[in-house]
């Protein structure tokens, strides 16, 4: 499929930020071996589009198993999606690992290496090096209650502390775009709003676009400058909720102002949707 | 000492026990003298011989570890050549399969006529038994990586060899370790028929002649010295293992669950 003109979202300035356009995906149903005579298939992403300009941050809401994870995969190169088109900053990202820091949703720490040297692992795999990466982790570990354990092995770490080492070498990997997979999910409630503060931060400082799957619509309403809301598979969106700047969202989070907007996005997800 | 008090005395008990029995055995009636001789008569001529043995064990310790080393090493670099490159695994593992099919016995008498007498023909019988349980469970440990990890690598946009260096191999480690470890259970076994089929030096040949001559008490003494023999290598690699282990930190992905 060819992307031509008509977007879904917005149309930002040309090639600015990440854009994706009309991403569908299959995977093969299970029992369609080697003779299967029905080449069975599964749409698990409908002709998805999307843009998300630098300096904001859009975050995906939907169903449990419909998609949004399989589309970070897709973003981040690990899977080559049936059709569609996607880039950042007018570089091609289909087939092509390496072109965004991608966050999964498990921690994945390499268990021989110690705190420091999995924070400067992307950094350092990157082309960045070591001893630049290593200074750069050093300033953070503070702000990412991780002071003390940089020789850490990852096995001594409780699962919040893994999932904040895994964070940090996420927002240590110098690509131009972020996407998340629920980064936040194993964190206790204060550490959880540290680091969504501090993700605020770096996303109007550090100007990536940046991309967040999660299951809090709380979470979403705060940090997202948009929230699109994914239907059951196959994945296509069903509601796009603009929010206003971040200043506000804080604002409006404190006085329980984003109560409609959390309403709206309740009903597009549908009865029974309540992830 | 944990290890002694748990491990080794009970072993060594059992050992004994086993010396008992056969020491009562041999004084049932109708037991011939030179089919079964006694074990402290085993223990009297092994010592007597103590100097000749001596000579022909370091020569089959050396063959053996050498060829332990070259094997393991080899087993290794044969299991990445075949992680990186799927076609070279598909038309090459039937080959290495078939050579393991074939007995050092068949194997070992064509190497000593093409290379001589020398130590290098039996290292060489000792290697090809060795290397194969290293390269398959090395092998296989490093396609069955974690998924996780390996992806997250790639989506990193490392390459192949990269993703080969810092997730495969390390991760692969304990393999290497339990493959590397029955090895070593064959390789006095290997080094053994290697000098059975020509030498002149070794337990191999030690134990021949002590056939050819019917000396059974000489025979026992061998085999109880080769026995030794290879529980320690077993032993000594196991430690060697763990050791590595520790160090890699593999062993902490059983610890945290």
């Amino acid at each position: 499929m060819t992307a031509d003109g008509e977007q879904h979202p917005t149309t930002n300035e040309a090639g600015a930020g990440l854009v994706v356009e009309h991403i569908t995906h299959r995977f093969p149903l299970p029992g369609a071996g080697l003779f299967g005579r029905h080449p069975g298939f599964r749409t698990v992403l409908d002709d998805l589009s999307l843009t998300v300009p630098p300096g904001s941050l859009t975050a995906i809401v939907g169903p449990s198993g419909c998609g949004k994870s399989t589309l970070l995969k897709v973003l981040a190169g690990l899977l080559i999606p049936a059709s569609g088109r996607a880039e950042v900053n007018g570089t091609p990202l289909i087939g092509r690992p390496g072109g965004v820091a991608y966050h999964p949703q498990q921690d994945a720490l390499l268990p021989w290496l110690t705190t420091l040297d999995n924070a400067t692992l992307g950094a350092e795999i990157a082309g960045q090096s070591r001893a630049e990466a290593r200074t750069r982790a050093r300033a953070l570990l503070d702000r990412f209650g991780l002071a003390g354990t940089e020789r850490a092995w990852p096995d001594e770490l409780s699962g919040g502390m893994r999932q904040r080492v895994s964070l940090l070498r996420s927002s240590l990997m110098p690509q131009p775009a972020l996407l998340l997979d629920e980064p936040f999910g194993a964190l206790d409630a204060l550490t959880r709003r540290q680091l969504q503060f501090w993700l605020l931060d770096i996303t109007a400082a550090e100007r990536r676009p940046t991309l967040l799957v999660t299951h809090d619509i709380e979470e979403a309403l705060l940090l997202a400058d948009r929230v699109i809301v994914l239907s059951p598979v196959p994945a296509g969106i069903v509601h796009i909720e603009d929010r206003p700047d971040a200043e506000l969202r804080r604002e409006q989070r404190e006085h329980g102002a984003d109560h409609p907007a959390a309403q709206r996005i309740l009903a597009a997800l549908g009865p029974g949707s309540g992830t | 000492m944990r290890v002694l008090l748990g491990q080794i005395l009970p072993a060594v008990a059992a050992v004994l026990g086993l010396i008992v029995l056969w020491g009562l055995l041999v004084r049932l009636p109708g037991v011939p003298d030179y089919l079964l001789p006694a074990p402290e008569r085993v223990w009297a001529v092994g010592w007597a011989d103590r100097d000749l043995i001596g000579r022909h064990l370091w020569a089959t310790v050396r063959i053996a570890v050498s060829g332990f080393v070259l094997g393991s090493v080899l087993g290794i670099l044969v299991a990445i050549a075949l992680t990186l490159w799927r076609p070279l695994r598909a038309a090459t593992e039937p080959i290495l399969i078939a050579s393991q099919a074939i007995p050092p016995v068949i194997f070992a008498p064509i190497l000593i006529a093409a290379m001589g007498f020398g130590a290098w023909p039996k290292i060489l019988v000792v290697t090809l038994g060795a290397f194969f349980p290293v390269a398959i469970s090395a092998g296989i440990a490093m396609r069955e990586a974690d998924r996780t990890l390996v992806d997250l690598l790639t989506s990193m946009g490392a390459r192949r060899l990269t993703v080969l260096r810092r997730v495969r191999l390390p991760g692969a480690v304990p393999g290497i370790v339990g493959g590397a470890k029955i090895s070593a259970s064959y390789v006095v076994f290997s080094a053994i028929i290697a000098e059975w089929m020509g030498s002149s030096v070794g337990l191999g040949v030690y134990l021949q002649r002590s056939q050819a001559s019917y000396r059974m008490d000489q025979l026992f003494a061998a085999v109880g010295v080769i026995a030794v023999l290879g529980v320690l290598l077993f032993w000594a690699s196991a430690l060697i293992g763990d050791l590595v282990l520790a160090r890699n930190r593999a062993i902490a992905a059983g610890r945290s669950t």
